[in-house]
């Protein structure tokens, strides 16, 4: 579904992503690990558009990504979520899924304005779509809170039930349990298993291990833009460059 | 050919006074990480004061320039902890929407001072008294009014006055610090609040200066913030908007222009060289002469 | 739910237009005419400031071309009313355009003053284009507006002409703001970097409310030009453009009420405070200020949040 291949990305002069090449098969969970600045975040900015590549590929079934801007890559059926969580804070819950609902669907701005039986349709049909996903996190109660009102995970939630709003294929989550405590880890855990069984694809950037070694099909590490090991969790476990890229850090062995 | 040069001696006393405005400009950018609306009033709070202090109160000229300049500053900086830190207390966590209450909270300073300042001095121009040697300079087969190279003088001297503070005052340091890198700033212990203070107060002086400045080569009224503002911006634009370099080259290019468009073309046009280098600029290299282009992803 | 609002609107309207049979005092139904004016463009700028977050501060600008495009079409060109309003509509729109398309690159202060100095390009433009706008002079003796033969020529015709287009304007306003279309504007301003990643196009977002508030600004100055029958480049100044600007956020940038409520407050205020011209401004000036401390979000907007306060409390919720 997703084919990335040898990947670059030079800032300044210095390489940040170096010849990386992976692909995501369509309805596995593959996950994106590695020491801190090793480029994840990079990889991600250049498969949604917010990056260009110096170099390489990104093939999206038969679509070529690289130079598409963000929007247009969101209406081919990617999305995302972001590090820094980026909701639209000053509106509700159900706006916030609102503006992603358009992804797919071609509205227009005379059918918004003048109020034509057709937008009315589609209005219908979308919020009924809107409700079942703001159901499906739990995060039904708070649908006309404003974002902003929202606590920590309750937002990644949204984050994330906004991201299929947009009847994404491939869902590319960036830390999605960031500051979380266990239980939440453990709602976004069976979230992204949900979503396996909704037919959507994940690719997601973790630091956790645990909840990495639980929910990937697949592992691709990075270790100073260049990928290091790739394959089941098991096999990337035992990987000797990938423990040494983590020496210092928190060991890769999940109990 | 002599009223070119003639031209461009008073082009360069003007560009120095547009230097002094965007050096204002670029200042109040550091310290408000916003363009100050007010900056154009308090430009001309200056010359009013400077008529002032100079008519009514018998003062030399430099006491003039200095009393202005320590009065505006103290105005400045008035408002700045009144109207806009509470701005800053209030919203530090939408830089967005900051931006906007501090745009149109300066624009308020700015309609309140013009008012202010029509309503205590009147509405017509007013003129200095004749502080300038009527007999002008000669250079050669060029004559200069005494004015040009005053106001010059004293533009460039406060620059470098302005330029040393900066560089080797222990103030000027903290507020360079704090222009670069805020969070750093205060864990070093810079004040923020102190910091800004003083780069408003600084700014508001230098922009009352530059009024006073042109006050003394023409006269005092109440639309010269509006003139000079857009202007100083334009020049702080072309230079780069936070370099102080920058601020003082955009405004002698910006004169330099302004007179030569004057000696060649026709004076009517001489605005249009402001704002179309304005919106060339913004369309262009926004980032200005000096500075280096900032990558903006998305 | 949703058609509650109709009644709202229907009662609102009919209550307006029954204003003229209470009290034909000509001066009072101008001010009011004036409102909905202003109302218009308010309208249009809430969209692209107070929704997308886009600073304009030379509104005025699409407010005189509007007027000048009207009132030339109908006297120097003898053309009907609707030919000069749509003519208002079309160049304001393109002008709309023509500075939406540079303004993606701008923020804050810099678009701010990017739309100052176009304004006053515009209205440089006015001052000395002498052959076609009349320079300081202006136009004068602009036709009373002719719809279907009837002759809008009292005070009254007048008012209920503003009135209707007033509403009209609103109801398009309203069928934006609350469609779901309407959301990619404050998601365009809360978050640029997402709302693409949710499929929106920014920069035509963007682009789409400037050339909406500008049509606006454009109906409501060609309004305006047949409303005075007389229109000079002093009506558009920064002053104006600031003017607006104070409407919208004295009103409540964002929300769907605030310009009605501004420009209600801001022409009455300007009006009844006319002889103490400067007081009057000094008072703006303060008021602005003040109105950043204490009152950001403006009238409709502090109401809403201390009602919701207050709700929230009385339902013993956090």
């Amino acid at each position: 579904m997703l084919e990335v291949s040898a990947l670059e990305k030079r800032f300044a002069g210095l390489s940040a992503v170096s010849s990386v090449s992976f692909s995501v098969s369509e309805g596995e969970i593959v996950s994106m690990i590695g020491p801190n600045g090793a480029g994840k975040t990079s990889v991600f900015n250049m498969v949604t558009g917010f990056y260009s590549p110096d170099g390489g590929s990104i093939r999206f079934r038969t679509h070529e990504l690289r130079g598409l801007p963000p929007h247009q890559i969101a209406r081919l059926g990617v999305a995302r979520t972001f590090q820094n969580m980026e909701v639209f804070g000053e509106m509700t819950v159900e706006d916030n899924m609102r503006v992603a609902c358009q992804c797919h669907s071609p509205v227009s701005f005379t059918g918004a304005v003048f109020r034509t039986g057709a937008t009315h349709r589609r209005e219908r049909e979308e919020t009924q779509r809107i409700g079942e996903l703001i159901e499906a996190v739990g995060l039904g109660q708070k649908r006309s809170l404003l974002a902003s009102q929202l606590a920590y995970g309750e937002q990644r939630r949204l984050e994330i039930a906004r991201a299929l709003a947009t009847d994404a294929r491939l869902l590319l989550l960036d830390e999605p349990t960031a500051g979380m405590s266990p239980t939440e880890v453990d709602e976004i855990l069976s979230l992204i298993g949900g979503l396996r069984k909704l037919g959507v694809t994940v690719f997601l950037i973790e630091h956790n291990m645990s909840l990495v070694m639980r929910v990937s099909d697949r592992i691709v590490v990075l270790d100073h833009g260049v990928k290091i090991a790739e394959g089941r969790p098991d096999e990337v476990q035992l990987n000797e460059s990938v423990r040494q890229a983590y020496l210092g850090e928190v060991a890769p062995l999940p109990c | 050919m002599l009223e070119a040069l003639q031209q461009i001696a008073s082009g360069l006393a003007i560009g120095s006074v547009y230097a002094l405005v965007a050096l204002a400009f670029s200042l109040t950018v550091r310290a408000l990480s916003q363009i100050n609306f007010a900056t154009g009033e308090l430009f001309m709070l200056g010359a009013y004061l400077g008529v002032t202090f100079t008519a009514t109160l018998s003062m030399p000229l430099w006491a003039a320039v200095l009393a202005t300049a320590v009065s505006v500053s103290i105005i400045g900086v008035g408002f700045e902890k009144i109207a806009y830190q509470p701005l800053f207390r209030a919203n530090s966590n939408h830089p967005a929407r900051l931006h906007i209450l501090i745009i149109c909270s300066t624009i308020g300073t700015s309609i309140f001072l013009q008012n202010a300042a029509m309503l205590i001095w009147g509405a017509q121009a007013l003129p200095f008294p004749n502080v300038f040697d009527p007999e002008p300079i000669r250079l050669g087969s060029v004559i200069m009014p005494v004015e040009y190279l005053w106001v010059t003088g004293v533009a460039v001297f406060l620059m470098s006055v302005l330029n040393l503070f900066l560089q080797r005052t222990w103030i000027g340091k903290g507020l360079r610090a704090a222009a670069q890198d805020r969070e750093t700033a205060a864990l070093m212990g810079v004040g923020l609040a102190a910091a800004d203070s003083w780069t408003f107060g600084v700014s508001a002086g230098v922009s009352a200066v530059g009024g006073l400045l042109i006050g003394a080569m023409s006269f005092a009224y109440p639309t010269m913030g509006a003139a000079f503002v857009l202007k100083g911006f334009t020049a702080a634009i072309i230079g780069g908007l936070g370099s102080i370099r920058g601020a003082i080259l955009g405004g002698f290019l910006l004169g330099l222009a302004e007179s030569l468009v004057i000696a060649f073309v026709s004076s009517v046009y001489k605005d249009v060289v402001a704002f179309s280098l304005l919106l060339v600029f913004l369309q262009f290299r926004p980032s200005g002469l000096l500075l280096k282009p900032v990558e903006r992803r998305v | 739910m949703r058609y509650a609002w109709i009644s709202w609107f229907a009662a609102a309207v009919g209550f307006l237009a029954s204003v003229p049979v209470l009290s034909d005092n000509p001066y009072t139904l101008h001010v009011l005419s004036l409102v909905g004016i202003y109302a218009i463009v308010a309208m249009g700028l809430n969209l692209v400031f107070g929704y997308a977050g886009q600073i304009s501060l030379g509104h005025a600008a699409y407010f005189a071309v509007g007027a000048y495009t009207s009132a030339l079409l109908t006297t120097s060109l003898g053309q009907p009313f609707a030919l000069g309003l749509l003519g208002a509509i079309a160049l304001s729109v393109a002008l709309g355009y023509l500075v939406g398309v540079p303004s993606l690159k701008l923020e804050g202060a810099y678009l701010a003053m990017a739309t100052i100095g176009f304004g006053e390009i515009v209205k440089m433009l006015l001052v000395n284009w002498e052959q076609v706008t009349g320079g300081p002079a202006g136009i004068s003796r602009i036709p009373h507006p002719e719809v279907v033969g009837i002759a809008f020529n009292s005070s009254v015709l007048k008012f209920y002409l503003v009135l209707g287009f007033a509403s009209g304007a609103f109801l398009v306003y309203f069928n934006l703001l609350r469609s779901h279309y309407g959301t990619r504007f404050v998601a365009v301003r809360d978050s640029a970097k997402a709302a693409s990643a949710m499929g929106i196009d920014v920069k035509r977002a963007k682009v789409q409310a400037f050339v909406f508030s500008a049509g606006f600004a454009g109906v409501a100055g060609a309004l305006y030009a047949h409303l005075n029958r007389y229109i000079a480049p002093d009506a558009f100044t920064l002053g104006e453009s600031i003017n607006f600007l104070i409407i919208v956020v004295v009103g409540g940038m964002g929300t769907v009420l605030g310009p009605l409520v501004g420009a209600t407050i801001i022409v009455y205020l300007r009006e009844t405070l006319q002889i103490l011209k400067h007081y009057n401004m000094l008072i703006y000036g303060l008021m602005l200020m003040v109105l950043m401390v204490f009152m950001p979000r403006g009238l409709v907007g502090t109401t809403r949040l201390l009602a919701a306060r207050w709700r929230a409390r009385a339902d013993g919720q956090n």
